[in-house]
């Protein structure tokens, strides 16, 4: 991605923020599809981050014991964040009474993708938060290090 | 190092060498000791700035400060020393002027 | 350690004397001649750990910005200034070493730490950043750093101008 440290560390909340928008919105745009090619209506999507332990640069990785009760040191600074998986929503569809539909069952039920609006605009607001603030610090890191260029000028 | 410094110190060890050739009795010519020294440490400061470029170059960008502040030192170092030098040789060469 | 062997006057015996003097300078004996840094007095050297410690800082911030929506993450905040100040309050008492695990006594010792915040609740299911605390952490970092680069071409600069008598 980058050679720089601090813009591989921005790079990768940058990149995996982004997937959370692209999950976001593809829920947003399914939210009434009852049918999918899998059978069944859509199912929702969340993502699941995982702080980025691994040394990118040597593709090892680090093994730094998670002990958050304990004033604790930590020997480096971090490569960011990555994205651990993206879950499938396990969850019972929602049920919406309604003969007419083609795709309703015998008992008149129909399956919806159990997606809400409401909880899809939190996840966005958090998640544009987020993008916002890495970006912000890109444009810092950059300026500290043109700064760097002019000891001794 | 580049050809500049490279050439710069070659120059100062090239002038300073008169200072080995004087002492004929056998007597310790420390003050020779100590330039060899100095100009040595010049040296050094020059490889490692070149060597934290050299990381740069390969993509190591862990403190780009520390490169800077290395290519200062290297700079300012063999100012300092080219300076000494210059000032002691003149003064060397005034008192041998005197000598006679 | 004479140049001269021969007639010595006091005059070539002050220029031997300026001489060494000079020289040594730029030659430690007394370090076996090991290479030290004569640019490097006290507070320049505790300006160049500031500035790692600044440039830590940035880095440890930006990580916890890109960690602000995960799950269990703890964020982490970079102690040296305030290392700094403690022992510039401590080296108004003086305090007796017994065990080297103690307080440090000179802002030599002191290198920049990375600490995590165990104080900070974690929000369920996300992180304990606080993401306008950390905004903040780094316009503030970012002043620092700005600050000790403005110092340390301060002191090259004066440095040059006396070499070279006059900034040439």
């Amino acid at each position: 991605m980058s050679m720089f440290p601090d813009f591989r560390i921005s790079g990768s909340a940058l990149t995996a923020e982004k997937t959370r928008l692209d999950t976001i919105a593809g829920n947003i745009a399914n939210m009434n599809t009852t049918r999918t090619v899998e059978g069944g209506p859509y199912q929702r999507r969340t993502v699941a981050f995982a702080e980025d332990l691994a040394d990118s640069w040597n593709r090892r990785r680090i093994e730094q014991p998670f002990v958050p009760s304990k004033q604790q040191t930590r020997a480096n600074p971090g490569q960011g964040v990555r994205l651990d998986r993206i879950i499938a929503d396990e969850r019972d569809p929602m049920m919406v009474y309604d003969p007419e539909h083609p795709d309703a069952q015998e008992d008149g039920y129909v399956m919806y993708p159990n997606i809400e609006l409401a909880k899809e605009m939190t996840d966005l607001i958090t998640a544009h938060r987020s993008y916002e603030a890495n970006t912000t610090v890109v444009q810092t890191a950059k300026s500290l290090y043109m700064k760097a260029l002019e000891i001794g000028r | 190092m580049n050809e500049i410094t490279g050439r710069g110190i070659n120059s100062l060890v090239d002038r300073s060498l008169i200072f080995n050739d004087r002492d004929k009795v056998g007597n310790d010519n420390g003050f020779a000791e100590m330039l060899r020294g100095a100009l040595a440490n010049v040296n050094q400061t020059q490889l490692d700035a070149d060597q934290a470029v050299d990381h740069l170059l390969t993509g190591d960008l862990e403190s780009l400060h520390q490169v800077m502040i290395k290519a200062e030192e290297a700079q300012l170092s063999l100012q300092l020393t080219t300076q000494i030098v210059n000032k002691v040789l003149q003064a060397y060469q005034e008192v041998s002027r005197m000598q006679i | 350690m004479p140049v001269f062997s021969l007639g010595e006057t006091s005059q070539i015996a002050i220029y031997q004397e300026a001489a060494l003097t000079a020289a040594s300078f730029l030659y430690s004996e007394s370090l076996g001649g090991a290479r030290v840094s004569f640019f490097r007095d006290d507070t320049t050297s505790v300006l160049m750990k500031g500035l790692d410690a600044a440039s830590m800082r940035q880095r440890v911030t930006a990580n916890n910005l890109a960690n602000l929506n995960t799950p269990g993450f703890q964020r982490s905040d970079v102690s040296f200034e305030d290392q700094l100040f403690n022992v510039r309050q401590d080296m108004q008492v003086p305090l007796a070493r017994t065990h080297e695990r103690h307080l440090p006594q000179s802002p030599q010792d002191i290198t920049p730490q990375i600490k995590q915040d165990t104080t900070t609740i974690r929000r369920i299911d996300g992180s304990n950043v606080d993401i306008e605390r950390d905004m903040l952490n780094m316009v503030s970092n970012q002043l620092r750093y700005n600050t000790y680069v403005q110092q340390l071409t301060t002191r090259f600069n004066n440095w040059r101008f006396v070499i070279n008598e006059g900034r040439r």
